[in-house]
């Protein structure tokens, strides 16, 4: 597994639109909060900044760049073709998308506890002192550790996806679409939407960092219910790839 | 060894190869031949556990692949030399493969090395023509310094430089009591590199057999004859068994049913003075069409072009 792993690090690292992804992610995940924070300055408003503020575009864009990077990190093996030599070198197929998914998984975790332990200073630095809310590593452990956990989760159903479809087109177009789009037309449908809403992962996701619901939807579970949902929901896309992957011709 | 044992693989209701068994032996170049289409690289990646069989099994040394501790270092393979991110430098792509299969880093500089792609191996292989593709392609097959060899029409895209180049690299390897199993539709070429023939048309085993004695029994062999006094010869010729053909310009004769060292023995004993006797062989094309015919005759008309 450690042969394994290490060649995913070099197919990772040997390619340089990966690192421009995590340059984006950085940017991503230090700019909305950063904005937040200058935004509460505003003395007409009485707005104040939180953990959950200073770290918006880590859960936010930020995750959405990580699950780009996991499906083109997983589909680019079929659009080149590499991924027949993957097999041909770990005919253990699911070891290859175990490896992606620990090694990809790791970076986002590592990369979402990195980002948040700056963006909450760089907040408060920014933001006026009575415009502090909860904010401070003093109460930030739990929004940190969601933040690491639903980072990786993401990663692992962005690998699944892309497992399954293939297709970098696709997998793109699913992860990119899916906050975006697909959950809220969902939860806007007439009728059965509202019964739907509690049960889409990433809107579970975000219960579970914020701790709040969002949309006004009625969740049937709290915030480690959200975190625990959209674990679950990620993990089971990600071994529905790896069956695939073991069951495909390559 | 490699051991095909009644291999089957259906796309749907096509069956692509269809109950195929032989066996590939280390110490020669064993050719893999049949039309475009005939099933040469699923069995190739059925023996490499890319594609999974209907029905039948494929063993390297006795064990299936998905079996083999580091497979890369027992078997090489040479598939589709497209199959290279293209944004990766060439070293970087056979760095993840060495890595994967924990072959010591050193080993990458030195199939770089070997296939001449030292100087670009900082390249990114995207680049790459397609011959230098091959070349890539070939570096992966070596990586691991494999008993057992596996290219798919390896000599795709390359000049005649590098035609005569890979040919050299097969024999030494084979040389070396490596077993290499390289396809191709190209039969002169494997007249020229492989010393044993396993001949597939539309996924059924045509022949199985060194490729001078697929030739011999495929093809009618000739002898032409020149000689001063042709009457005297063909009277004696034809009485020891011989049937003859007078050639166009009435000089030459074409023997059949007699060997060159017979001929030579019936017209000392008649006293005739030759010029020339000259084995006609049939090539290896001739074989394989003969060969072919009954096999191709069951496939609808658009399927049945033979690339030769």
């Amino acid at each position: 597994m450690i042969s394994t792993l290490r060649a995913e690090q070099i197919k990772l690292t040997s390619l340089r639109g990966s690192w421009v992804a995590a340059a984006i992610f950085v940017f991503l995940s230090l700019a909305f909060g950063l904005g937040n924070a200058y935004l509460v300055n505003n003395p007409a408003q009485d707005f104040t900044i939180s953990n959950t503020g200073a770290t918006e575009g880590i859960r936010g864009l930020g995750l959405t760049v990580l699950m780009v990077l996991g499906a083109v990190f997983i589909t680019q093996e079929y659009r080149s073709g590499t991924i027949r030599l993957s097999f041909q070198a770990t005919p253990e197929r699911w070891r290859i998308l175990a490896a992606k998914g620990l090694l990809l998984g790791g970076v986002g975790a590592t990369g979402a506890v990195l980002m948040a332990v700056v963006a909450i200073p760089l907040a408060a630095l920014v933001a006026d002192p009575e415009r502090h809310g909860d904010l401070g590593f003093g109460s930030a452990g739990g929004t940190i550790g969601a933040l690491a956990i639903t980072c990786a989760a993401a990663v692992l159903l962005a690998l699944g996806i892309g497992a399954l479809v293939r297709s970098t087109a696709v997998a793109v177009a699913v992860v990119v679409l899916w906050p975006a789009i697909l959950e809220s037309t969902v939860a806007h449908l007439p009728r059965v939407g509202e019964h739907l809403a509690p049960f889409l992962p990433l809107g579970n996701a975000m219960l579970g960092i914020t701790g709040k619901s969002s949309k006004n939807v009625d969740y049937h579970w709290g915030q480690l219910g959200g975190l625990t949902y959209f674990l679950c929901f990620a993990v089971a896309v990600f071994l529905a790839g790896i069956w695939a992957i073991e069951r495909r011709d390559a | 060894m490699i051991q095909i044992q009644n291999l089957t693989k259906d796309f749907g209701s096509r069956t692509v190869v269809d109950n195929l068994s032989f066996e590939v032996r280390p110490g020669v170049v064993t050719g893999f031949l049949g039309p475009n289409g005939a099933g040469k690289s699923t069995t190739m990646r059925m023996i490499l556990g890319l594609d999974r069989p209907t029905s039948g099994q494929a063993f390297i040394d006795g064990m299936r692949y998905r079996d083999l501790p580091r497979p890369l270092t027992m078997v090489g393979a040479l598939l589709d030399a497209r199959w290279v991110h293209g944004q990766r430098t060439a070293r970087a792509h056979l760095a993840w493969l060495a890595a994967s299969n924990e072959m010591p880093r050193r080993r990458v500089d030195e199939v770089l090395d070997l296939v001449g792609l030292t100087d670009v191996a900082g390249k990114k292989a995207g680049s790459f023509s397609l011959g230098m593709s091959q070349r890539l392609g070939l570096a992966v097959a070596l990586l691991g310094d494999p008993r057992y060899l596996l290219l798919d029409e390896p000599d795709n895209g390359l000049d005649p430089e590098g035609i005569v180049w890979i040919r050299r690299i097969m024999k030494r390897l084979a040389a070396q009591g490596r077993t290499v199993f390289v396809s191709s539709h190209l039969l002169a070429e494997m007249a020229l590199t492989a010393d044993h023939l396993v001949v597939i048309a539309a996924g059924r085993l045509i022949a199985d057999m060194s490729v001078q004695a697929f030739i011999a029994d495929s093809a009618i062999g000739s002898i032409r004859v020149r000689a001063r006094d042709l009457g005297a010869l063909s009277e004696a010729l034809t009485i020891a068994g011989a049937s003859l053909e007078r050639l166009e310009d009435g000089l030459a004769l074409r023997v059949h049913g007699l060997s060159a060292e017979q001929i030579g023995e019936v017209a000392a004993r008649v006293g005739a003075v030759v010029y020339e006797i000259y084995e006609e062989h049939g090539s290896l094309e001739e074989a394989f069409m003969r060969r072919t015919e009954d096999t191709l005759q069951y496939r609808s008309a658009d399927e049945s072009k033979v690339a030769v």
